[in-house]
Formats: C-alpha cells, sequence, structure tokens
C-alpha cells in the first residue's frame, strides 16, 4: 500500500474541510454506516452513522475551524490506515485548544471509511 | 468482545510500567515482532521488535515517568483494540510535558501485541 500517506492526508484534508463548512453532522456519512464509532471528548463511544451524526448535531459550537500542526500515518496488518493527528482548533469565539484526533480507515465498498474514531482537546494544567 | 476495555487498560498500565521502570527498549516485545510499526515524536516509522528497540535506545533521555490523564478505548472491525491515550510525562529534570499516544492491539499466538503506536509531544504556542 504505497500511497496510504497520500490516501491518509487526503482523507484528513475532506474530513476537516467537510465539518468546518458545516453542517458538521455530514462527516457521519464518511464513517461505516453500522459499525463506524467515534468518541468525542468522551469515554463513551456513538456507533454507526446515525449515532454519530446525532452526537455531532448535540455539540454546543457553531462555527468551527480545524488546524492541523502534525499527521502521523501507518499502514496497518489488513490493509487499513491508521492516522494520529495534533492540531489546534477554534471553536466559535472561544481561545484556540489543542487537539488529537485519530482515525483508523478501511476500504469498503470502493471508499475510505472510517471504522475507528477518537477525538480528545488537550487540556492544560 | 465486552471486556476489551479492561483489556486496553491493563495493556496500558503494564506498557507505561515497563517503560518507565527501564531498560525501555523492553517494551520492544510487546510487538508484532516483523510488522509492529511504532512512530515516536516522527513522521518515519520504526517496524519490528528490532528496529523498535533500537529506536527507543537511541532516544537521548535516562529517566521518564509517564502519567495518564485520558484512555479512550474502542473495539475495531476485526477484533483489535484502539486506545488513545492523553496525559503528561517528565523525563530526566525537564519540565513536564503533555503527550498522546496510540495504540492498535491484535490478539496473536495468545498474547495482545501492539500492530500500531503512534506517540506525539503536545507542543504549546
Amino acid at each position: 500500500m504505497g500511497d496510504f500517506k497520500a490516501i491518509g492526508k487526503a482523507f484528513v484534508e475532506f474530513y476537516y474541510n467537510k465539518f468546518d463548512t458545516g453542517p458538521r453532522e455530514g462527516v457521519a456519512a464518511l464513517y461505516e454506516p453500522t459499525n463506524g464509532m467515534m468518541n468525542f471528548n468522551s469515554p463513551d463511544s456513538a456507533k454507526g452513522a446515525q449515532e454519530i451524526a446525532e452526537k455531532l448535531r448535540s455539540l454546543t459550537f457553531q462555527a468551527i475551524t480545524h488546524t492541523v500542526s502534525t499527521m502521523d500515518i501507518q499502514p496497518t496488518y489488513d490493509n487499513c490506515i491508521f492516522i494520529v493527528i495534533t492540531g489546534v482548533l477554534r471553536a466559535d469565539n472561544d481561545p484556540p485548544m489543542q487537539f488529537t484526533e485519530t482515525f483508523l480507515l478501511r476500504f469498503i465498498n470502493n471508499s475510505w471509511l472510517v471504522v475507528n474514531n477518537v477525538f480528545r482537546l488537550i487540556l492544560h494544567g
């Protein structure tokens, strides 16, 4: 899988672009519809595109922009793509916050879909 | 895999305990020996237990201690375990630094082994 880095990079750019442009629940379509999992700053998981869309809709910010600082990409045992991002986000008029986000992508039905995703804010102090 | 959270937590406790007690290259034995991958604060990755042990040996700190702040654990499509950790570490006499670390574990030959791992320091400013 020589181009896993290119695929990973393109996916992340598309994901954040779609998320930031809004409506953010549109990114639910990028997850495996039944089994895709997302944790958003919580140990609890939303599972499946519908739950993921609901979780995203329930978040309280209006506008958001993500800026990627680092993006580390590895191929996995079974031809998935493993991506770990660190960066900064700005939501509404709040001060910038650092975050880390991990994606596991799998090629299903001709698309790279998210099978696992974890987002965490990095809180200081 | 209803006990994936317990397995993940036990793995993390063991990994950092072994890493911090030293010698740190001992954790290379917890990776899949041929295909296990590790990125340590870098876009490049070491592959296989030998490469990983060398990379760990080449790091310049003597002592280190990891403190976990958050640990988010998900089962994956093919019965692997994804773990995303955020926390703080102290190396030698340096000020504490925040980090994020992600592990993908797979059950191989009766053990949970790391097949993918990315470590990143969270730098401020």
